[in-house]
């Protein structure tokens, strides 16, 4: 068939005309079909249940628990000393206290921590949307509740006075200007007082959830930090009275990864080793990433050796050698040395195994690395060298309380139950040491007692993450007769600076640096 | 890696040797390894087509319409061995990704074309309807193998798969006339209407007019008699111009949950992903950026076009530059920024460019050079007061930024200290303003705010980037059969953040160090502007400063090339084998550079995104 050409044309236009209806404004409403909107999120339990879920994993993740947190910690301690050059610059200026507001170290944990109150704030505004099941609405929120304080409890305590977030940051200018410190502690008093009435009993929840117990403690350590001690008191009297905690008779079990859980943890961070030696390093929120902690890398003696015990620690730990009755066995508990058995008993630590410097204890040279949550008790020095592994970390545990509660009760008065506190954790089987008071530690005074207190904390938690906190409640009391920090300066070490992203980018805290920075 | 290990190790399972001794060498990788254990295998099928039709309606109205097809399967296997370098890198099992990407765009555009011409007025519309969609659809599967055997998903462990599929879709109508006076004096305008998915929902139209005017001054009758003058002509036009959106991303005004994105082991034992979260915010009023453009130009020739020159001067202004504004670190979204339309900015400039062209004779050959000079100047941003830094790296001066953009200064200028020089006692240092950490052979930073404190707040803009100007030499000639060009080309007056000197001269770690911190300062080598090497760098020497910044200007002879094209009466003679051209050639490129610049290359980019 022949076309002539103006029946090609009609043909054409034709053929073309239903392009130009179809392609209405409806093609231009594209829909993501792969994710869902936050407007449409958070509506159940479920929801809800995962948004808590994604809390935990960030107080989980590097910028925190798994590395920058602890580091952070020990280095705002008088616990640690640098295990040589190796030390990496932004940790080596917090510890020798040249911190500036570039630190990433700091700024790490500063974000990581802003991240748990963002997740926090949006799981607690969106509870009461909530209504198909209250029960679980009520404990996620409450969980919520609890991370978001031990959040606002860490930036008081590295930076004082914060910005503070109730809501989850709806515009870019929902900026916050720095709160008063006592609004934050006032939010942080409030929100563990309704995390304790609403959380269950340990007993009662996943492995790994906060509990009422993990509150009350945590409660009764802000408190103190407030120099409330009767409030802090009542506190952790609920944890001591409620039947759930004791000490466990060997203190290597709340550092070692078969014995996570155990009847004197509170509260524990927790890691999975998927047997390989893989570690999060990018810190991104992935499904099936590593769920590993890099400490064990950090501080193992056989490893990178980052942080030692500095001497002041070892050397704090009552000997024979310097006139105790008994050497304390949570020296050994806390430390390998030259000389020790690690990997089952199978091997014996050597100085050349142990990377940098050398400590110097009771007037003795040697080479003394950290051992708390270090799994080299099971592992030989080729796999420890590369092997983060799943060891939880040990938020809060019942020693802890027992020796808060001895502090309270020093505080208040009370010197015969301060010091009743202390001996049982002296008493525990393992450790069996001498009951105060001892020759070395009196507790005829408060002043004694409180002495007795501070030794007995510092030898007890080393390492532990609590250090940095105590000395910031006992400098202001004239406890320390030496400053632990060699390099203190009033009126600015008490704090560390604000990041400079967080001073770039906040307009209401531009400008606003803590004093000396 | 620490150069005396060395790179195999055939007792190692996979036959490379990883750093062994922890003591600060286990960071480094060993690059062979990385370069030839793990495979990588990009199979890209694309197919490219057009189809169209011409339709003469009458002499003066054509219409076309076109059809256009871009499909492409890529697919990737990525796959890597069960191995040991007895250091860091150790595999128990064989990791395989797989992925395949799908991506189709279709082209419709339908065009009218009306020309007209009477007693020398000519007169031309044109009227066009295009719509463009995409979709992109992205599979990924990966798993482990407990042997090297199996080289595929088949039997594996741990097996993950995700797809993604995402669409875009434009539409855009666009009318535009012309018109002329015996081509001497010119018209034209143009309006534009487009819609683009990618922008929130009531902000997906926009329109964009443009109009442009010319006046041939050499046809005026005045100007008959100039016989030297071959061109004359003055030119101007004004319009507004968008971006292409779609580098935006698909949906960048949509802030998704992340569902199911996180994990947290409860109990103990391996989850995978239990945890749902956002990290930013949704922007409903992401719209269209618009620049408003304004150009006047002139071109000359003399001696019949030999000798051209192009003058034009041209001013870009937007006012709602889409940017990724950086929202504070307290709002919990790890520094993730919302992009929103809040900037505005300026570039405006000449361009100059002069040609020669030797027509005639055996010997011909062309002359251009090329000058243009722009300035960038950021107008306005998000709020009064308002910066954008950027840049930040732990590893690349401690984690400070190394850009700010204000109002007022060039996009991204580089942001720091001022080096004034060492310290060469500790008398110094105390005379200075109080510098945390610092000690004699440290780097003494300038007191800008004059408060007797080195800290942030003595940051300052310590160079754009951005050249002051650029230009080019291009030389063309002919001779016979043979050819000849050379290229030059240069930058001048732009500076170059020099990263990668930190991690050499910087010492920050034990490997990777440069020859030149042999020069550091001490006590009896004062004469330097290395600082001292020092534990823990307490004065923060590596911090970005001025130390950092070079002059990045730069003559680079860029390209040389001589040619000879066989003469046609010799492949005629080809025969059977049919070559209808052939043409030898040399060329050489980037023969060299004048530059201060002691990197690599001052042509460089921004930082790599690691």
């Amino acid at each position: 068939m022949k076309l002539s050409k103006q029946t090609i044309r009609t043909m054409w236009v034709i053929a073309v005309l239903p392009i130009f209806y179809s392609c209405n404004d409806k093609a231009l409403n594209t829909i993501n079909e792969n994710v869902v909107s936050t407007t449409d999120y958070f509506k159940t339990s479920d929801e809800l249940l995962a948004g808590t879920n994604s809390i935990y994993a960030t107080v989980r993740n590097i910028s925190l628990v798994s590395r920058e947190w602890f580091f952070l910690h020990d280095l705002r301690s008088d616990d640690a000393a640098a295990g040589g050059s190796q030390l990496e610059v932004p940790r080596f200026q917090i510890l020798s206290g040249n911190t500036d507001p570039t630190n990433s170290v700091m700024n790490s944990v500063w974000n990581g921590l802003y991240t748990v109150i963002h997740r926090a704030n949006t799981v607690i505004q969106n509870g009461p949307n909530v209504t198909d099941n209250t029960a679980v609405r009520d404990r996620v929120v409450a969980e919520a509740k609890f991370l978001r304080a031990w959040a606002y409890f860490e930036l008081v305590t590295f930076w004082g006075a914060v910005p503070l977030y109730t809501s989850p940051v709806k515009t870019p200018a929902d900026y916050q200007a720095r709160a008063d410190v006592n609004a934050v502690y006032t939010l942080i008093v409030e929100d563990l007082r309704q995390a304790a009435t609403t959380l269950p009993n340990k007993s009662a929840t996943d492995k790994g959830r906060a509990t009422n117990g993990a509150a009350n403690a945590l409660l009764g350590r802000v408190l103190m930090q407030r120099n409330d001690y009767a409030g802090a008191k009542e506190a952790l009297l609920k944890v001591t009275t409620s039947g759930a905690y004791t000490l466990t008779d060997r203190y290597l079990d709340n550092f070692e990864e078969e014995t996570e859980f155990n009847a004197e943890s509170i509260f524990e961070v927790v890691y999975v080793d998927k047997g390989d030696n893989d570690f999060n390093w990018g810190g991104n929120d992935t499904p099936n990433s590593a769920q590993s902690t890099i400490r064990n890398q950090e501080y193992n003696p056989v490893a990178w050796r980052n942080l030692i015990p500095s001497d002041k620690l070892l050397n704090e730990f009552e000997n024979t050698a310097t006139g105790a009755a008994k050497t304390d066995p949570r020296y050994s508990f806390s430390f390998y040395q030259t000389g020790d058995r690690y990997n089952n008993d199978a091997d014996v630590l050597t100085d050349a195994d142990q990377n940098g410097n050398s400590s110097t204890v009771n007037g003795v040279r040697k080479k003394v690395s950290v051992r708390k949550f270090m799994i080299l008790y099971k592992e030989g020095k080729a796999k420890a060298s590369y092997h983060p592994g799943g060891n939880n970390q040990r938020i809060i545990r019942y020693a802890e309380v027992l020796i808060n509660l001895a502090e309270c009760e020093a505080e208040l008065g009370n010197l015969t139950a301060a010091v009743n506190y202390l001996n049982q954790v002296r008493a525990r089987k393992s450790v069996a040491m001498p009951a105060y008071p001892t020759s070395q530690y009196p507790t005829s005074t408060k002043a004694q007692v409180i002495k007795a207190v501070m030794h007995e904390k510092m030898v007890e938690h080393s390492f532990e993450c609590i250090r940095s906190i105590d000395i910031l409640r006992w400098r202001p009391k004239g406890y320390f007769t030496q400053e632990p920090f060699a390099y203190f300066r009033s009126q600015r070490d008490e704090l560390l600076p604000l990041p400079i992203a967080e001073l770039d980018n906040n307009p209401l805290v531009s400008g606003k640096q803590n004093p000396g920075y | 890696m620490q150069p005396y290990l060395p790179v195999y190790n055939p007792n190692n399972l996979g036959g490379f040797m990883g750093p062994q001794n922890s003591f600060d060498a286990s960071d480094p990788v060993n690059p062979v390894e990385r370069a030839f254990l793990v495979e990588n295998i990009n199979n890209t099928t694309r197919i490219l087509g057009t189809a169209y039709l011409k339709v003469t309606i009458a002499p003066w109205l054509k219409f076309t319409s076109t059809y256009g097809l871009d499909y492409s399967n890529v697919a990737i296997e990525n796959y890597t061995p069960i191995h040991n370098d007895g250091g860091t890198s150790i595999a128990a099992t064989a990791s395989i990704q797989n992925q395949r990407l799908l991506t189709n765009t279709q082209l419709f555009t339908q065009q009218l074309t009306f020309e007209k011409s009477f007693e020398g007025h000519n007169l031309g519309a044109t009227f066009v309807y295009e719509t463009q969609g995409q979709n992109v659809r992205n599979e990924t599967a990966s798993g482990t193998q407990s042997t090297n055997v199996v080289r595929t998903l088949n039997g594996a462990n741990n097996v993950t798969a995700n797809s993604i599929y995402e669409t875009n879709f434009i539409r855009s109508m666009v009318g535009r006339i012309t018109y002329d006076f015996n081509e001497r004096y010119l018209l034209a305008a143009s309006l534009r209407r487009d819609g683009l998915s990618v922008f929130a929902p009531g902000n997906k139209f926009e329109n964009f007019p443009a109009v442009s005017a010319g006046w041939r001054i050499d046809r005026e009758n005045f100007m008959k008699d100039v016989n030297s003058i071959s061109e004359l002509k003055l030119r101007g036009g004004y319009g507004i111009t968008g971006i292409n959106g779609v580098l935006l991303g698909n949906y960048p005004y949509l802030q998704p949950i992340q569902r199911n994105q996180s994990t947290y082991p409860f109990n103990g034992t391996v989850i995978n992903g239990n945890g749902s979260f956002y990290n930013g915010l949704s922007n409903p009023n992401l719209a269209w950026e618009k620049t408003k453009q304004a150009n006047i130009g002139l071109d000359m020739g003399f001696l019949e076009n030999r000798l051209t020159f192009v003058a034009e001067y041209f001013q870009r202004k937007t006012d709602n530059l889409i940017l990724t504004v950086p929202t504070p670190t307290s709002f919990g979204f790890g520094g993730a920024g919302t992009l929103a339309n809040v900037a505005g900015m300026e570039n405006k400039g000449f361009e100059f460019q002069a040609s020669y062209r030797k027509t005639r004779g055996d010997f011909t050959w062309n002359v251009t050079g090329l000058l243009s000079v722009i300035r960038n100047q950021v107008v306005r941003l998000n709020n009064e007061n308002a910066s954008i830094t950027a840049g930040g790296d732990a590893d690349f001066g401690g984690g400070g930024p190394l850009t700010n953009t204000v109002a007022g200064k060039p996009v991204q200028s580089f942001y720091g200290y001022v080096v004034e020089g060492i310290f060469q006692s500790e008398a110094e240092v105390t005379a200075h303003a109080k510098q945390s950490g610092a000690a004699a052979g440290d780097l003494k930073f300038k007191d800008l705010d004059g408060n007797g404190v080195i800290n942030d707040d003595d940051r300052t803009f310590i160079g754009s980037f951005l050249p002051k100007f650029s230009y080019s030499l291009n030389y063309g000639a002919n001779y016979k059969n043979f050819d000849f060009t050379v290229f030059f080309q240069g930058v001048q007056g732009n500076k170059i953040f020099n990263a990668a000197r930190i991690i050499r001269e910087g010492m920050p770690r034990l490997f990777n160090a440069d020859v030149a911190v042999l020069n550091a300062w001490t006590p009896s080598n004062t004469n330097t502007d290395m600082p001292r090497a020092v534990n823990g760098d307490p004065n923060q020497n590596v911090r970005p400063s001025t130390r950092w910044i070079e002059d990045g200007s730069y003559l680079r002879f860029k390209n040389v090339m001589i040619g000879y094209n066989a003469p046609e009466s010799w492949t005629k003679q080809t025969g059977v084998l049919g070559i209808s051209r052939l043409r030898l050639y040399v060329s050489a490129q980037n023969l060299f550079t004048v530059t201060k610049y002691s990197g690599l290359d001052p042509e460089i980019g921004s930082k790599m995104v690691r």
